[in-house]
């Protein structure tokens, strides 16, 4: 299969004291509907490439093609439209805006875009109903629990139909049964809507249905399982 | 669009936060007001204190003010009144003035018997009446210089002054004094003297100098009891010169302003206003200086001064005398400080007879408190300005992590430059006008008592308003900008990554 996002030697310096590789010569390709887990002991540089991989951040040397785009060719506001339009991300610490309602939360992206009012309207709801959050829609992330908050920071990830989503430890801050169904919704995303996924995750439970897990340490990729087929 | 909305919505939603915002941005506000309202207001203010101070005294003038003349026996001690349309400060500040004891009387002017005051003073200076009246110390005399040309004679007038009564009762600031201190009670007696700066000043008469001064004698008195004072035998005195006193500072220019005071009675050529140069000397020097022209102590004087607490008593005291002495003027003491603050150089074409010409009017402004009122001032709007920064400095770098979120959902810099310039807008604007209208409406009623006219005050308002809104906005917006730019240029993997 084609892959829809590819990075190419990618590497990352930080220049805290004498420098640090976080991450050293990165290649990976991700196909159209592929679920990827990255996985690997903590500091081995997995959130420094997903930064990579979702133009949060610069690469210090290799690059990132999305669809054929290179970052590298991409401006400041380039950069933020393509996040915008083909990237969805969810954090570890969920990241809602505490001003704005759960319904806010996830329209915001599609309001970025501009979007009809009715437009949002439907899609914010459904998608809301998608996390089982319809009954929370006006409420600010503060009278949300960790879990619930997530799911709508889920929602609001899918609220472009973005090519790929990049998920950064999305049960790292949650207990386990939240966290399940936070990776239950990911494999319903994945399995019926064909949604590509980056996740980085040291839970072993999305291990069960990624297409491949890959394996970092110290800033280089050890293994990649191809996992079912 | 997303962006002002979303900005909007941030400054009406977030309660805890616009609240502290808008109140540090209002107490910015209300102190730039304050000091603004300072500083249109304080030279007035200044002067207005000044004026209580000086204006502890009334002092009953007759109808014609002494002058030093030209040396002729016949018309060297004369008395002149002042106009009666002469505008001054103290009718502006109390209009009711105008009306009744300001406008001098037409009648010869009367001499006062200080064995025997008329009996309206006599009740007022008795066990009840409790009030201070003396003679008004005054001498005609010269001061007498050698030059290269030989020996010049400057007409001056030698006044007495109550040391302990000024320093008790007026507490004249030493600022009043240019360049010199003020007579202090172990002064009394001395042979010192004080002069009036900016008259003696361009003769180069300075503290320290050795101050000849030639005092004619006085041979009786006429039958009006005025003074019969024979220029022929003068009596030489030595004062040295402790200090210089002004009345002066500013720099308010009238043109022609002789217009606006009545001309002497005598030749045109001999024109001299009120306020010529004038050496002070301590009250007790004074009565041996009298003592020794006239040969005994004052009995007559043609004017009187009454010592009081406070301009409020004057006015009292001062239509009450007017009722009753009716050819007296009376004059309260401000106005004789806006008098003194005519300001004339002295022309000497030739020593007899002589010609002193107005050349313009200063009006009291005291120089030391109007700096300190500058430095205040800038103070306040430091401290204002720095509240404002800090506000903005909090507002954006708190808010570090929402713009990496912001900025991951696909933000661009400049929508968050837009989302923040437009909160800025909001809360500086709300606090600024908070701020100014809180003050404003306290300190209408103020407004509205003093003398300015309503569109004065409306076009001060504005004036203020625009002052203040305009720079609480700019600053805010200038501090807003630069960290919210800093912020929005940061990559989003770094923003997320500080909390
Ligand atoms: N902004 C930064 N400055 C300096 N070092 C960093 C920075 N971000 C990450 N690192 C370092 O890079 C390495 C990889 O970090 P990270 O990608 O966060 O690891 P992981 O997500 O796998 O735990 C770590 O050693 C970390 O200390
Ligand atoms: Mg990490």
């Amino acid at each position: 299969m084609k892959p829809i996002l590819r990075a190419t030697a990618l590497g990352r310096r930080f220049p805290a004291g004498e420098g640090v590789w976080a991450l050293k010569k990165v290649d990976l390709e991700v196909a159209q509907g592929e679920f990827v887990l990255v996985a690997g002991p903590s500091g081995c540089g997995k959130t420094t490439l997903l930064n990579l991989l979702g133009g949060l951040d610069r690469p210090t040397r290799g690059d990132v093609e999305l669809k054929g785009t290179a970052f590298s060719k991409l401006d400041e506001s380039g950069l933020a439209r393509i996040r915008r339009r083909e990237l969805g991300f969810v954090f570890q610490f969920f990241n809602l805006l505490a001003d704005l309602t759960a319904e806010e939360n996830v329209s915001l992206p599609m309001r970025m875009i501009g979007l009809s009012k009715a437009e949002i309207a439907l899609r914010t709801a459904s998608l809301l109903e998608a996390v089982g959050m319809s009954y929370r829609a006006k409420h600010t992330p503060f009278e949300l629990s960790g879990g619930e908050q997530q799911r709508v920071a889920v929602a609001r990830s899918l609220a472009n139909n973005p090519l790929i989503i990049l998920a950064d430890e999305p049960t790292g801050n949650l207990d386990s049964k939240n966290g399940l169904d936070i990776m239950e919704l990911f494999r319903r995303f994945n399995q019926e809507k064909k949604q590509t996924f980056v996740v980085v995750s040291h839970d072993p439970g999305f291990a069960e249905y990624a297409d491949r897990v890959v394996r970092m340490h110290d800033g280089v990729v050890t293994t990649i399982e191809r996992k079912g087929g | 669009m997303v962006f002002f909305r979303m900005a909007l919505r941030n400054v009406t939603r977030n309660w805890n936060r616009t609240g502290m915002i808008i109140i540090s941005m209002a107490v910015a506000s209300a102190i730039m007001t304050l000091t603004l309202a300072l500083s249109t207001g304080y030279a007035e203010g200044v002067s207005r204190v000044w004026r209580q101070m000086v204006g502890a005294d009334i002092i009953i003038y007759p109808n014609r003010f002494v002058f030093a003349g030209s040396g002729d026996p016949g018309t060297a001690w004369e008395w002149r009144r002042l106009s009666p349309d002469l505008p001054t400060d103290a009718v502006g500040f109390h209009p009711d003035l105008a009306q009744g004891y300001l406008a001098p009387a037409d009648a010869p002017p009367p001499v006062f018997d200080l064995q025997n005051l008329p009996p309206a003073l006599a009740a007022m200076t008795g066990a009840g009446g409790g009030l201070q009246v003396e003679a008004a110390q005054l001498l005609p005399a010269y001061i007498v210089r050698e030059t290269a040309q030989g020996k010049v004679r400057l007409p001056i007038t030698l006044r007495g002054r109550n040391v302990q009564a000024d320093i008790d009762k007026r507490s004249i600031p030493e600022t009043a004094m240019m360049g010199g201190s003020y007579f202090r009670p172990a002064q009394d007696g001395f042979w010192v003297a004080i002069t009036n700066g900016a008259a003696f000043a361009a003769e180069g008469i300075r503290p320290g100098d050795k101050l000849v001064v030639e005092v004619p004698t006085i041979r009786g008195y006429d039958a009006e009891g005025r003074p019969v004072t024979d220029y022929a035998n003068p009596q030489t005195f030595y004062f040295m010169v402790y200090g210089q006193f002004g009345l002066e500072w500013g720099q308010v220019r009238l043109e022609d302003p002789a217009g606006l005071l009545e001309r002497s009675a005598v030749a045109p050529t001999q024109t001299v206003f009120l306020d010529q140069p004038e050496v002070w000397v301590p009250a007790a020097t004074f009565a041996k200086v009298f003592e020794a022209v006239a040969g005994g102590p004052q009995r007559y004087t043609g004017q009187l001064a009454i010592t009081l607490d406070s301009m409020a008593e004057a006015k009292t005291v001062a239509q009450t005398l007017a009722a009753q002495l009716p050819d007296c003027a009376v004059l309260t003491v401000p106005q004789e400080v806006s008098l003194s603050g005519l300001n004339y150089r002295a022309r000497l074409t030739s020593l007899d007879p002589f010609t002193v010409t107005i050349t313009h009017f200063h009006y009291a402004r005291p120089t030391l408190a109007l700096d300190v009122k500058d430095q205040l001032a800038a103070l306040a709007f430091v401290v204002a300005g720095f509240l404002v920064v800090a506000n903005m400095y909090i507002l954006v770098t708190q808010r570090r992590r929402e713009i990496g979120v912001l900025k991951a959902l696909g933000a661009a810099s400049r929508d968050i430059l837009a989302l923040f310039l437009t909160e800025t807008l909001g809360y500086s604007l709300a606090g600024s006008l908070l701020g100014f209208l809180t003050v404003r409406l306290i300190t209408l009623a103020s407004i509205f008592a003093s003398s300015a006219s309503l569109v004065e005050g409306a076009l001060l308002t504005l004036q203020t308003a625009g002052a203040v809104v305009g720079l609480t906005v700019g600053i805010s917006l200038v501090f807003g900008f630069l960290p919210a730019w800093e912020a929005a240029r940061t990559p989003s993997a770094s923003l997320l990554g500080d909390a």
